[in-house]
């Protein structure tokens, strides 16, 4: 028994039996038979058919080109004998033969559409991935009848409707790429889906966003930057408001902005100092980048114990003397490290003595310790990339959250960041805002 | 002495640094060799190659037009014009008989389509324009360039993507081949890359005919990016040292190491900071008087502007930019502003096109900066005065108040002269009587100011006032000869002296 493969997505190809035959037939011909494989189900009164595709003609001439046309696929598909019709052809109605063993792809999209739908039990990802493959292009693409507006107008519903659906199954696929941390799959379904429309800003938006889960800033600007140059050349127009202001996110935080937790940059400087408050937990200590001869960041994490004055700066100390290069470490003098010693025994190392003789009032001590930290600070800021993060901040000392509060009035141009996560309540945040007020204009 | 060309015996308004005026000048190898008054001209008789007996005929540098969108301006005169069809008829005859004249298959692309002027006030559908066009794509722009009609042959090359917005449809969802907003713009863009480089060769040889017998030697052409296509950038710049006259390419993209990459040394021309008082869309401070729910819009926020400006400012490139109403001017004087106080520049030319309707402030802002504002008089003369689209659209205080060119002068910022082609057409002689017949007499131009604004000034604008621009020995013999001294006529019939012949780096070009 003959087999027929219809493929009318993409540019049209007609194989019976495994042999490609779109070339021995008339364009007439394959659009005919194309929208009878589409409407398989249904039979089509001759005169129908024959306004589709003749319409210009007189109705006899227009019934004797159907008949003709049908008479030449016959011979096409019979041409080994004793095989069952392609095209059935009643006194006044033709159809395609529903015995007949034929393959449609944009059947097949459609009906794997309609499953997805209506049964739950499917595997969506493979269906899905199983409808994009379908999918090789537009339907019936640089397919033209001249002269035949009805099957034009069927041509460009039905292209506009299969494409609808592909672009829905790119859309979920990509979705569930994002579920399931796979955004390098997302990222190639997007392109895919920009590839038909490269207008539509949010899919650039979405490319931003899954290049910041991959922690690829770069990339993340580029997409931007693709954005903004194929509107500004085609629609003279600048990226939506959502993207801009994403894209300003990233370019001054210089900190990737994950899209799927609650972390926000409530904060930010440009220039100088950073800061940024997140009002989510941030990857711990491990799962961040480990200091390098170039970068250091160190960690201090609040504890629930705010009666212990001073205890979010010794960890931060504690980190700076393990982390930080020591020859930077020895650029800060002697006289520094004795105050930071009163707070931190590690510092002993570099005070040269174990004990401090003079007698201090807390005020004039707690003067001296934060003029010794903020210095410690600047010394490691000229040096390297230096960024400070304190974590699980709605536990900081209120010494400690003093310290930062006079370091942020003190030090807006000095180049480092300093960071803050945790359960961050909007008191905290305008507290440290007070103190950092941002220096330039926001649009 | 042997000379390639002699003139004599005529008015010579040499527009030199004296402004001062002979009677003859001869040219040798391109360059003009001497102009004088008196006889000396008679030296130079016998051995030239060519003289002309200027009996009495004036002689000015041949002209610049400082703003020409040079292949659209070609393209329009291959395309189907439809600024004259009075109902669905007129339309439908011309499609048809352009298919008639077209291989099959071969674009007819409409222009200057307005359906307000149409008795039926109303779009054709694409079934309509496939009656008349069944085996040939249509695409009809409308006048403002922000609307689309396409057949269906059209419509299925374009294969548009079903989310694209703009896609006019009919009752059954399905496009009608009205296209607007984006879907125009794609539209567009498409079409005007499928034009073939020989329509283009075709179109700006006619364009450029037309250029020469104004007078004009010299132009600055404004092309690629949105509304026109980068194509028609690229065409000017293999083609321009084969076109009979001067073209100076702006490169219209915001793409800084693009034309750097060219080898240009200027960027920009009609970069849309707004866009324009005819479609309500440049960008004022007041409302428009003929529709109060809109000032225009801006497409640049200052920031994106600050930062291309400052970029390109900083790679020692001249700039131009298009600003209309008042909050476009204001932006590019900010972008100017910034761009200088991070990176300043001695000579950097940087230029603002059109400048239709700046403040005071505005005007001494432009000459603190050194801008060179490059304007069209004749908008002045097609839309200002009493009853016309300045008055329409943004009232008689404000249309008293467009194009104030005696202020720029008089401030002191050089001003070139250009048409705005295909907008208005390639005429000199009609900016200059434009400027000195404004309709706000104050704003008015005296003549030698006016002449000016085509000659030595527009050369200034692309830093050419070395070799071109004024009658002066050792500079290019690029001329034109007017039948009648435009200092001698009554000012009200400037735009009626014609232009008896152009010389081209001493060769006669053209000649009546």
């Amino acid at each position: 028994m003959n087999t027929l493969e219809i493929y009318m997505l993409g540019n049209l190809r007609i194989l019976l039996n495994g042999k490609p035959v779109l070339g021995k037939m008339s364009s007439k011909a394959a659009a005919l038979l194309c929208y009878l494989a589409i409407n398989r189900n249904k039979a089509f009164s001759r005169e129908k058919l024959s306004s589709i595709f003749w319409e210009s003609a007189a109705s006899e001439t227009a019934r004797y080109n159907l008949r003709y046309t049908l008479w030449t696929l016959r011979k096409l598909f019979n041409a080994e004998k004793k095989q069952p019709e392609v095209i059935l052809t009643e006194k006044d109605s033709c159809f395609i033969n529903p015995e007949l063993k034929i393959t449609v792809d944009a059947l097949d999209m459609e009906n794997l559409a309609i499953s997805l739908q209506r049964d739950n039990s499917i595997e969506p990802v493979q269906l899905l991935e199983t409808i994009k493959g379908l999918y090789k292009g537009d339907f019936l693409e640089g397919f033209y009848i001249n002269k035949s507006v009805e099957f034009n107008d069927w041509v460009f519903y039905e292209r506009e409707r299969l494409q609808r659906i592909y672009f829905e199954a790119l859309s979920c696929i990509s979705k569930l790429h994002i579920e399931a941390g796979d955004y390098r799959g997302s990222i190639q379904l997007l392109n895919d889906m920009l590839r038909i429309n490269p207008l539509q800003e949010e899919l650039y938006e979405a490319l931003i966003r899954n290049y910041l889960e991959l922690g690829d800033r770069n990339a993340a600007l580029s997409q931007y930057r693709r954005c903004s140059d194929i509107l500004r050349e085609e629609l003279n127009i600048s990226p939506n408001e959502s993207i801009d202001t994403l894209y300003r996110q990233i370019k001054f935080n210089d900190q990737p902005v994950s899209s799927t937790s609650d972390k926000k940059v409530l904060q930010y400087e440009p220039s100088g100092l950073k800061l940024i408050i997140y009002s989510d937990s941030l990857p711990g200590e491990s799962e961040l980048m480990q200091p390098r001869q170039d970068i250091l960041t160190v960690y201090a994490s609040c504890l629930p114990v705010i009666e212990l004055q001073y205890g979010c700066l010794s960890d931060l100390i504690r980190a700076i003397l393990r982390w930080c290069p020591q020859h930077i470490l020895k650029e800060l003098p002697k006289c520094f490290w004795r105050d930071l010693y009163r707070i931190e025994a590690g510092a002993l190392d570099f005070t040269g003595e174990a004990f401090t003789v003079d007698q201090l009032t807390a005020l004039s001590e707690k003067i001296r310790i934060f003029a010794a930290l903020e210095r410690l600070f600047n010394t490691i800021a000229e040096r390297i990339s230096f960024t400070v993060h304190i974590q699980s901040v709605q536990w900081i000392d209120k010494l400690s959250m003093e310290f930062f509060r006079y370091f942020l009035f003190r030090n807006h141009d000095v180049p480092m960041t300093v960071v803050f996560s945790g359960m961050v309540q909007e008191e905290l945040a305008a507290d440290l805002r007070q103190h950092f007020p941002i220096k330039y204009n926001k649009k | 002495m042997k000379v390639d060309l002699l003139l004599y015996n005529g008015t010579i308004l040499t527009m030199d640094e004296r402004s001062a005026v002979g009677n003859w000048v001869a040219a040798h190898g391109g360059k003009i060799i001497a102009v004088g008054s008196g006889g000396g001209w008679k030296e130079y008789l016998g051995s030239s190659r060519e003289a002309v007996d200027l009996k009495g005929k004036t002689v000015l540098p041949g002209f610049y037009d400082s703003h020409v969108n040079l292949v659209q301006t070609g393209l329009n005169y291959l395309g189907l014009n439809l600024s004259d069809a009075a109902c669905m008829d007129d339309l439908f005859a011309g499609v048809r008989h352009r298919a008639s004249q077209l291989p099959a298959g071969q674009l007819i692309r409409g222009i200057a389509f307005d359906e307000l002027k149409l008795r039926e006030k109303r779009m054709p559908t694409r079934y309509e324009l496939d009656e008349y066009a069944p085996n040939h794509p249509v695409w009809i722009s409308r006048v403002d360039y922000h609307t689309s009609i396409v057949n269906t042959l059209a419509l299925h090359l374009l294969n548009l993507p079903f989310n694209l917005e703009g896609i006019g449809r009919d009752e059954r969802g399905l496009p009608n081949g009205q296209l607007t907003g984006r879907a125009s713009a794609v539209v567009r863009s498409y079409f005007l890359g499928k034009v073939s480089d020989s329509e283009r060769h075709e179109g700006v040889h006619k364009a450029l005919i037309q250029a020469v017998e104004n007078g004009i030697t010299s132009m600055n052409a404004m092309e690629g990016g949105f509304t026109f296509h980068d194509r028609h950038a690229e065409f000017i710049l293999e083609n321009k040292e084969l076109f009979p006259i001067d073209v100076t390419l702006f490169y219209q993209s915001v793409n800084v190491e693009k034309v750097i990459s060219k080898g240009l040394p200027r960027i920009g021309g009609t970069i849309f900071l707004d866009g324009s008082f005819g479609s309500r869309t440049a960008a004022l401070a007041e409302p428009y008087t003929d529709k109060p729910e809109t000032n225009g819009s801006l497409y640049f926020s200052q920031e994106e502007l600050n930062s291309f400006i400052l970029e390109a400012h900083q790679r020692h490139l001249q700039i131009a930019l298009h600003a209309i109403g008042s909050r476009a001017i204001e932006q590019a004087l900010n972008a100017y502003e910034y761009a200088q106080a991070a990176v300043p520049r001695m000579d950097h030319r940087h230029r603002i096109e059109h400048f239709e309707l700046p403040s005071e402030q505005h005007i001494s802002r432009a000459k603190a900066l050194g801008v060179i504002l490059s304007v069209q008089p004749s908008y002045e003369f097609y839309w200002g005065g009493q009853g016309k689209m300045y008055e329409t659209r943004l009232g008689s205080v404000r249309s008293a108040r467009t194009n104030p060119l005696k202020k720029y002068c008089s401030a002191g910022i050089t001003v070139a002269g250009g048409s705005d082609s295909d907008l208005t057409p390639m005429k000199p002689m009609l900016g200059i009587h434009s400027a000195v017949n404004h309709p706000t007499p104050e704003y008015a131009l005296n003549v030698p100011e006016a002449l000016r604004l085509f000659t030595i000034n527009g050369a200034r604008a692309v830093f050419e006032e070395n070799l071109k621009g004024s009658i002066e020995t050792g500079k290019t013999a690029d001329l034109v000869i007017l039948e009648d001294n435009p200092l001698a006529v009554d000012p009200s019939c400037i735009k009626d002296i014609s232009v008896a012949a152009t010389v081209k780096e001493g060769t006669l070009l053209f000649m009546k």
